[in-house]
C-alpha cells in the first residue's frame, strides 16, 4: 500500500488515490513534489464527476507503460489500430522487438486499449471534460484517448451533420461559402454546405 | 416619434442625402431650416456643402416616415470582413456624434413598422409624387436602393457575427485542443470539419492538421492544386502524403501475417489485380507530373521530414518527376509506388541514392512483366543505400534469381518480402541459405502467382524448412493459378506439386502459415487470353475452400504429374523469356 495523494475537486469533494495512480498528471505530480507539508491538492477547476471518471483512467493505466504516445513503439505489422501511421524513426526500439516477440505483452497492451476505446464512447460533453481535464491535469494518455474521441464524433460526417452534432451556425459570407464549396470540390463525396 | 424628440430639444438633423455609392459621400443634400440648429449644419456643411430639407406635410401621423437615407461620412470604404467588430458610433468623430443617435431612432423607427412592405412602398410612392424633376425621382429611388442594401448587407453581417459568437459558446474548446483533435482526422473529414463554420476554418488551417494528407480517391478529382495547398499548409509538419486513385482506401497492400493467416490469399492482394487492369479508357488523374513539386520547393522543406509516401495510379506522374521528389525526401520511411508507369531500375537509383532510413518500400508495376529493367548494380545500391529495409515487395517485373539473391542476402533487417505476380524469377535464390549465420532471415515469403516458379525449386525450399532452414519464416505463399513451372519448360504445369512435402511442413512447422492453392486438376483454364483476364476475377472459381489446400484428392503422388495439355499461354508477349 503505497503512499496516498488526497485530490480535492473544484466543488469540494475529496479523492484519495495511490501515488502511482494520481501521478500519472504531471501537474499532481509537480504540485506533490513541491508541497511536502501538505498533502491535499486542490484541483479548482475540476469538479468532482470529472475527477472521478479521469482517475477510473488513471487507475487502469497506473501500472502499464503509455501505451498511446508511444505507439511508434508498436511496430505496424502487429497493430490493427494504428496502419503504420505511427510508424516513425524510433520503430526499431528495443521495446518494439519486445512487444514484437512477447506476445502476452503485446496482449495486454492491445486490451488496454480497447478499454480505452469503450472509455471514450461517451457523449460528446464529457469527452469535452474530460480533454480540458487531461490538458489542464497534463495526463499524456487520457489526453490521447479524448482527442480520439472527439474525433470519432466529427468523423465521418458532412458539414451539416456536424453542425447539428455540436451546435454551430454557419458563419461564412456568400464569397467565403463559395471558395469553401470550389476548394473541396474534389473530395469523393462533396458536399452542400 | 418625432415630435417628442423635438420637444426635448436635441438637434434632429433630417437628411435626405443622395449617395455616391462609391464614394459613401452625400453628394447633394439640402438643408431644413426649421429644425437644425446651426451647429449640425455647419457639421454637415463642414464635410461637404450639403443641406438638409425637409419635406412637407409628411412631419406626423400614424405612419411615420422613413426619409432618411443616411450616410455616415465614415463609413469605410472597404469591405468588412465578418468576424471584425463593425465601427461603432466611437468611430465617428464628435461632431458626426448626433447623426448617429438619429441613426439609431430612425432605425428603430423602421424596424418598428408594423408593415414595411407596405408602409414602406406607400410613403416611397408619395414622395416620387412630391419631387416635381424626373432626375429628383430617380435619385430618390436609387437612394431608397442604397438604404435598402445597406441594412440588408448590415443585417446579414450582424447575423454572422451572432453565429460566430454563438459557435464561440457552443463549441467548449480553445483553439489550442481543437486543432488537436483537427490533427487526428483524416484529410476528408477535415475538409468538412473546415467547412463548417469560420472558427472551425480557421483551426483547420494550421499545420498541426496536416501531418498525414490523404488525397486518395476512388473517383480521381485531385488536382495538384490541392495537393500543392495541402503541402503548404503543412509546412514542415508533413510526414505522410498518399496520392492517387485506390478502388477502396481502406484495404491496403500492406502485408498483415496475424490477421490474414486464414484468409483467403486474394484478398491480400486482391487490389493489385484490379489495379493492373490497364487503364486506358479510364478517367485519368489530374494530377500531373509536377502534383509532387511542392514536396521540392523552398529547399525541400516540405518533402525533408516526410516519412511515408504513397503513390497509386498516377498516369501522368513519369520516372524524372518520381525520382526528383524522392531526391527532396531524404527521410522517408515507407513508400508504395503502385500502377505509375516509371521504370524500376531508375527509381531503385533514386530511392537507394536519398532514401537511406527506408524500412518497407511496395512497387507494383502498371505493366505486368514488361519493365526487366533491374539489374545487379542497382541492387548492390539498393542494399548499400538503404540498410534498414525490413519490408520489400515488388509486383509484376521481371526479376531474375541472382539478383534478389543479392537483395535478400543484402539487406540484414529484411523480414517481409513479397514477389507475387513476378516474370522470370524460379526460386533458385532460395537454394543454400542454411542454418548458421547465413540463415536465411526472412519471416514471410510471398511468391504468389509468380508463373515461371518451378515446383523442383520450390520443392528444395520446402525440404530445407524441413530440415529445420528458414528457421524465421511464419509465412509462406506460393499460391498459383497456373500451378507451378515443371522442370526445364515453363509452358507445362504442376498442378497439384509439393503435396507430400507441403503437408510434411504444415505437420511439422505448424508456426509457418503455408498458402498453396493451385487450380483443381482437370479444369479447363481459359485464363490465359489475354492479361485483361488475368486479373482477380478468374481466381473465383478456383478457391472455393478457403481453409483447406485445394488439391485434387484423386492425385497420386503429385510431383512427377505434368499435364498433357499445352495450354496456350497467351500473355501478350512478355514471355519470350526462355
Amino acid at each position: 500500500m503505497g503512499k496516498t495523494i488526497k485530490l480535492i475537486s473544484g466543488d469540494g469533494e475529496m479523492f484519495e488515490v495511490e501515488e502511482a495512480v494520481a501521478f500519472q498528471s504531471n501537474i499532481i505530480k509537480s504540485l506533490a513534489d513541491e508541497d511536502n507539508a501538505d498533502d491535499c491538492i486542490p484541483l479548482p477547476r475540476v469538479d468532482s464527476q470529472i475527477l472521478s471518471k479521469v482517475l477510473e483512467f488513471c487507475r487502469k493505466h497506473a501500472n502499464s507503460p503509455s501505451v498511446h504516445t508511444k505507439f511508434a513503439a508498436i511496430p505496424s505489422e502487429l497493430c490493427p489500430k494504428h496502419d503504420g501511421s505511427a510508424a516513425g524513426a524510433s520503430s526499431s526500439e528495443s521495446s518494439s522487438a519486445h512487444s514484437e516477440t512477447c506476445r502476452a505483452c503485446y496482449d495486454a497492451v492491445m486490451k488496454l486499449v480497447q478499454w480505452d476505446l469503450e472509455f471514450v464512447k461517451v457523449d460528446l460533453d464529457l469527452i469535452h471534460h474530460l480533454l480540458k481535464a487531461a490538458n489542464y491535469l497534463d495526463i499524456e494518455d487520457l489526453m490521447f484517448m479524448a482527442v480520439e474521441g472527439a474525433a470519432n464524433a466529427i468523423r465521418g460526417n458532412n458539414p451539416e451533420e456536424i453542425r447539428k452534432l455540436f451546435d454551430l451556425e454557419n458563419d461564412f459570407t456568400p464569397e467565403e461559402e463559395k471558395e469553401i464549396l470550389k476548394e473541396y470540390s474534389w473530395l469523393d463525396d462533396p458536399f452542400e454546405p | 416619434m418625432f415630435t417628442n424628440e423635438r420637444a426635448i430639444g436635441r438637434p434632429v438633423v433630417l437628411t435626405f442625402a443622395v449617395v455616391d455609392r462609391d464614394q459613401f459621400r452625400p453628394v447633394s443634400t439640402r438643408a431644413t431650416g426649421r429644425s437644425s440648429p446651426a451647429g449640425a449644419t455647419e457639421a454637415w456643411a463642414s464635410e461637404s456643402s450639403s443641406t438638409i430639407s425637409r419635406i412637407p406635410n409628411l412631419d406626423a401621423g400614424p405612419y411615420s416616415v422613413f426619409r432618411a437615407a443616411v450616410m455616415e461620412p465614415l463609413v469605410p470604404k472597404r469591405r468588412l470582413c465578418p468576424s471584425a467588430v463593425y465601427p461603432t458610433a466611437s468611430a465617428s468623430p464628435p461632431r458626426a456624434r448626433p447623426v448617429v443617435v438619429a441613426t439609431d431612432h430612425i432605425l428603430e423607427k423602421l424596424l418598428a413598422l408594423p408593415d414595411p412592405f407596405v408602409s414602406l412602398e406607400v410613403s416611397l410612392e408619395r414622395l416620387l409624387d412630391s419631387r416635381l424633376l424626373e432626375v429628383e425621382k430617380d435619385q430618390l429611388v436609387d437612394g431608397a436602393m442604397e438604404a435598402g442594401s445597406a441594412l440588408l448587407e448590415a443585417a446579414r453581417r450582424s447575423a454572422r457575427r451572432r453565429a460566430s459568437m454563438h459557435n464561440c459558446s457552443s463549441w467548449p474548446l480553445a483553439s489550442d485542443l481543437t486543432i488537436k483533435v483537427f490533427s487526428k482526422l483524416d484529410t476528408q473529414s477535415l475538409c468538412h470539419a473546415a467547412a463548417t463554420c469560420s472558427m472551425f476554418n480557421k483551426c483547420a488551417t494550421d499545420p498541426m492538421c496536416y501531418e498525414n494528407i490523404d488525397l486518395t480517391a476512388e473517383v480521381p478529382k485531385v488536382n495538384n492544386t490541392v495537393v500543392s495547398k495541402m503541402i503548404q499548409h503543412a509546412g514542415k509538419n508533413l510526414q505522410s502524403l498518399k496520392l492517387g486513385i485506390r478502388s477502396n482506401p481502406a484495404s491496403t497492400t500492406e502485408f498483415r501475417p496475424l490477421s490474414y493467416s486464414t484468409i483467403h490469399p486474394m484478398e491480400a492482394s486482391g487490389l493489385s489485380w484490379s489495379q493492373k487492369r490497364p487503364r486506358q479508357g479510364r478517367e485519368t488523374s489530374l494530377l500531373t507530373r509536377s502534383c509532387l513539386l511542392a514536396l521540392s520547393v523552398d529547399g525541400s522543406a516540405a518533402g525533408t521530414l516526410l516519412r511515408r509516401l504513397h503513390l497509386y495510379n498516377i498516369d501522368k506522374m513519369d520516372t524524372s518527376a518520381l525520382c526528383t521528389a524522392l531526391s527532396a525526401c531524404q527521410f522517408l520511411l515507407d513508400v508504395e509506388v503502385v500502377g505509375l508507369h516509371v521504370e524500376l531500375r531508375r527509381t531503385l537509383d533514386a530511392v537507394g541514392a536519398n532514401c537511406h532510413h527506408l524500412e518497407r518500400l511496395i512497387f507494383e508495376s502498371s505493366d505486368s512483366g514488361r519493365d526487366d529493367s533491374l539489374n545487379s548494380s542497382t541492387c548492390i545500391e539498393m542494399v548499400n543505400g538503404c540498410p534498414n529495409l525490413m519490408s520489400l515487395a515488388l509486383r509484376g517485373f521481371k526479376l531474375h534469381d541472382h539478383k534478389i539473391r543479392i537483395l535478400i542476402k543484402g539487406f540484414h533487417h529484411l523480414k517481409i518480402v513479397d514477389f507475387s505476380t513476378s516474370y522470370a524469377i524460379t526460386g533458385t535464390f532460395l537454394r543454400n541459405f542454411g542454418s548458421g549465420t547465413n540463415a536465411c532471415p526472412l519471416e514471410v515469403l510471398i511468391l504468389h502467382d509468380c508463373l515461371h516458379l518451378k515446383e523442383v525449386e520450390v520443392s528444395q525450399a520446402l525440404s530445407a524448412m524441413l530440415a529445420g532452414d528458414f528457421k524465421f519464416l511464419r509465412y509462406l505463399d506460393i499460391s498459383n493459378k497456373d500451378g507451378l513451372s515443371a522442370e526445364n519448360d515453363w509452358n507445362y504445369r504442376c498442378y497439384n506439386p509439393c503435396k507430400t512435402l507441403i503437408s510434411h511442413v504444415q505437420k511439422q512447422r505448424p508456426e509457418i502459415c503455408l498458402l498453396a492453392k493451385f487450380p483443381p486438376e482437370g479444369s479447363l483454364m481459359d485464363i490465359f487470353g489475354d492479361s485483361e483476364l488475368s486479373s482477380g476475377t478468374s481466381f473465383g472459381p478456383y478457391f472455393t475452400d478457403s481453409s483447406e489446400n485445394s488439391y485434387s484428392s484423386d492425385q497420386g503422388s503429385g510431383n512427377e504429374d505434368v499435364p498433357d495439355l499445352n495450354f496456350p499461354f497467351d500473355l501478350d508477349h512478355e514471355l519470350e523469356f526462355v
